[in-house]
């Protein structure tokens, strides 16, 4: 990659948007003499003519060759830090060359000055890329949440409405996760937020699954779509009247466009959803089954077999979600496995804990503890089903942990696979023990 | 987990995690006794008020009459807006706390019985008590557990109500009071009734 290029290409393409995003962090000296002098250029004749200038006329002028660039525009953020390395490495190569030379001719001293040089120089490189924002970005950003805000424009919203009011929607760069005690119905929510995202709300959608296969995960697709039972679909049961309608919803999803699907392929790394996402550009990722990823060393594998404690496992993967989500600027969902830790090894224990009105403290700290879910990201809840609820097919969201918290509170839904229901059934709790609180339709008593 | 105005199909699956015995299944209005009707209805009609507050039903009256049916009947309605329900006889409550007996992975059926919605308690009275009062006790634990938490229990038995008495403290028969509306259930014997069908059926 000719850094040089890419650089000035980025500045060329949108100044504004490179200075905002390189504010501080980039310096000139830091490209080539090549380089240094187009950038010299640009400036000027930005300057007198208060535009850029067209790249024809920076090459005319200083013979700096752009190279074509090919693909998506990387972003700027990763434009300085690969310049970072480089003027790293020509700090370290040119100083510790001097210093060894000095040494070489027994000027200890002046070697040591030289080698203090350089960890000074390193030192403000480093400080420099500090990335910050000043006051008044962050008071424009803000005017921008309150009036999208207060005109209806929320994140991606939610199949559910109470969730989507708790959290106005699954914000651009957030982290979101569901967690839930094995099987709950984990790879079901994160097919109904991606299928509602996309067939109710026209967003583009990417789900990626290690647990399950492309064929596992088109059937769910194919069940909510066509709102055809799903035990009966995947027994091959769905019965001679109602089978030309699932065949009719099978054409219909054949046409289906920006619903994108990564399943348990071998090459699933953190690079390479990376590199989906930047090169799908969807408004939603959903991440199934994160516990069977794993990063390392900002390289991800497979779970099952691989080395490390769950504990290490989760911190690293759900760091790396964290921060390509901020990155990418997309909305990032994960579906993780409820920790047998503490006080949460059964349903029993959980609604004992939710019946007393503790639903955040136990699960929370049981969360936090075990995985780092909490420190990481924006939007934590737990799915809960007690054995009762099952019958009754109902399913409790639990949030422990909400980004914008403009009301906290548990959210029950149907969860039935026969008839494919899975709307919100109540949001208020009513307490036992509140003898003044009259229940009202839709409020939930545990 | 009850939300209100939600009603819940109940199914085979419901009744069998109810523990309700089959032949109390199909308990409907239809099955309970005239004497006890009155109340049961204004009782389901006050359903959520009832909940709210904890009350129940001691229904007491001579073998045969419907008292398990007009308290299955009850526990039903109770099912159906979300609120969980227990059946157990308060002899098989004895032995299963005895025994440590399951009620599902989580629960043992003693914990299950503490923190149900609903218990319908069958055939207080006769369970074995032994020489020891440990199942006058159990019974008064059971009691005070459910009372402070306000859950609904519904006890069935052919004891009268003096005789209870004789068995449980008077500080317990203090909190039936509190937390049991008493409805006498009175009527034609019902397993009389069925005798007479099946015996008309074989014999002629």
């Amino acid at each position: 990659m000719d850094l040089d290029s890419v650089v000035l290409d980025a500045y060329l393409r949108d100044n504004q948007e490179f200075s905002k995003i390189a504010m501080g962090r980039f310096r000139p000296e830091t490209l080539t003499a090549f380089g240094q002098i187009a950038w010299q250029t640009i400036q000027e004749y930005e300057k007198q003519h208060s535009r850029l200038p067209p790249r024809e006329f920076v090459t005319d002028e200083t013979g700096f060759v752009f190279t074509p660039m090919e693909g998506e525009p990387i972003p700027t953020d990763v434009i300085l830090e690969k310049l970072q390395k480089r003027h790293r490495f020509s700090i370290l190569r040119d100083g510790l060359k001097e210093a060894s030379l000095l040494l070489s001719r027994g000027e200890v001293d002046k070697a040591e000055s030289q080698a203090l040089g350089i960890a000074r120089e390193l030192d403000v490189d480093s400080q420099l890329m500090t990335k910050y924002s000043e006051l008044p970005q962050a008071v424009d950003e803000a005017r921008i949440i309150y009036e999208n805000t207060k005109n209806g424009i929320t994140g991606v919203p939610f199949p559910w409405p109470s969730m989507t009011a708790m959290t106005f929607g699954l914000w651009p760069g957030t982290l979101t996760f569901f967690v839930a005690r094995p099987g709950t119905g984990k790879t079901w929510v994160a097919v109904l937020v991606c299928w509602s995202a996309w067939a109710q709300y026209g967003k583009k959608v990417l789900i990626v699954s290690p647990e399950m296969g492309l064929g596992e995960l088109g059937e769910r697709i194919v069940a909510r779509h066509g709102n055809h039972s799903y035990k009966n679909l995947v027994s091959g049961r769905i019965g001679k009247f109602a089978e030309p309608r699932l065949y009719s919803t099978y054409e219909k999803l054949k046409e289906g466009k920006n619903f994108y699907i990564i399943d348990d392929e071998d090459h699933l790394t953190s690079d390479y959803i990376d590199d989906a996402v930047h090169r799908l550009k969807p408004d939603l990722v959903a991440i199934d089954s994160v516990y069977m990823l794993r990063v390392e060393q900002k390289r991800l594998s497979r779970g099952a077999g691989s080395r490390g404690d769950r504990f290490e496992r989760m911190a690293s993967t759900a760091a790396w979600m964290r921060s390509s989500a901020r990155r990418t600027g997309v909305p990032w969902m994960g579906i993780h496995q409820l920790s047998r830790a503490g006080d949460i090894a059964n349903n029993k224990k959980i609604m004992r804990q939710l019946k007393r009105g503790k639903f955040a403290g136990q699960l929370q700290n049981a969360v936090a503890y075990a995985d780092e879910l909490l420190w990481h990201c924006h939007n934590l809840f737990a799915l809960v089903q007690d054995d009762d609820m099952k019958v009754d097919k109902k399913m409790l969201i639990v949030p422990l942990k909400v980004r914008r918290q403009a009301n906290f509170t548990l959210v029950a839904i149907r969860w039935c696979m026969e008839k494919m229901e899975f709307e919100e059934l109540g949001n208020r709790v009513v307490e036992k023990d509140d003898e003044l609180a009259e229940p009202e339709m839709g409020d939930i008593v545990l | 987990m009850r939300i209100i105005g939600e009603k819940v199909v109940l199914t085979r699956d419901h009744y069998l995690h109810m523990q309700v015995p089959v032949r109390f299944w199909d308990s409907d209005m239809s099955k309970v006794p005239d004497s006890a009707k009155g109340v049961v209805e204004r009782y389901i009609e006050n359903l959520d008020t009832m909940l709210h507050r904890g009350i129940g039903l001691l229904l007491w009256g001579g073998n045969g009459r419907g008292k398990t049916s007009a308290a299955v009947c009850v526990a039903k309605e109770i099912r159906q807006t979300g609120a969980t329900v227990l059946f157990a006889t308060a002899e098989q409550l004895r032995q299963g706390k005895i025994d440590g007996e399951m009620f599902n992975a989580d629960s043992t059926l003693w914990e299950r019985a503490t923190d149900v919605d609903c218990l319908v308690l069958d055939e207080l009275g006769k369970e074995y008590r032994g020489k020891t009062d440990h199942t006058e006790r159990l019974m008064d634990r059971l009691f005070r557990i459910r009372a402070g938490a306000r859950l609904v229990t519904i006890v069935t038995t052919n004891v009268v109500l003096q005789e209870l008495k004789k068995h449980y403290n008077p500080s317990m028969l203090m909190l039936f009071q509190e937390i049991l509306h008493p409805v006498r259930v009175d009527g034609p014997d019902m397993r009389a009734e069925k005798r007479d069908e099946i015996k008309k059926l074989l014999e002629g």
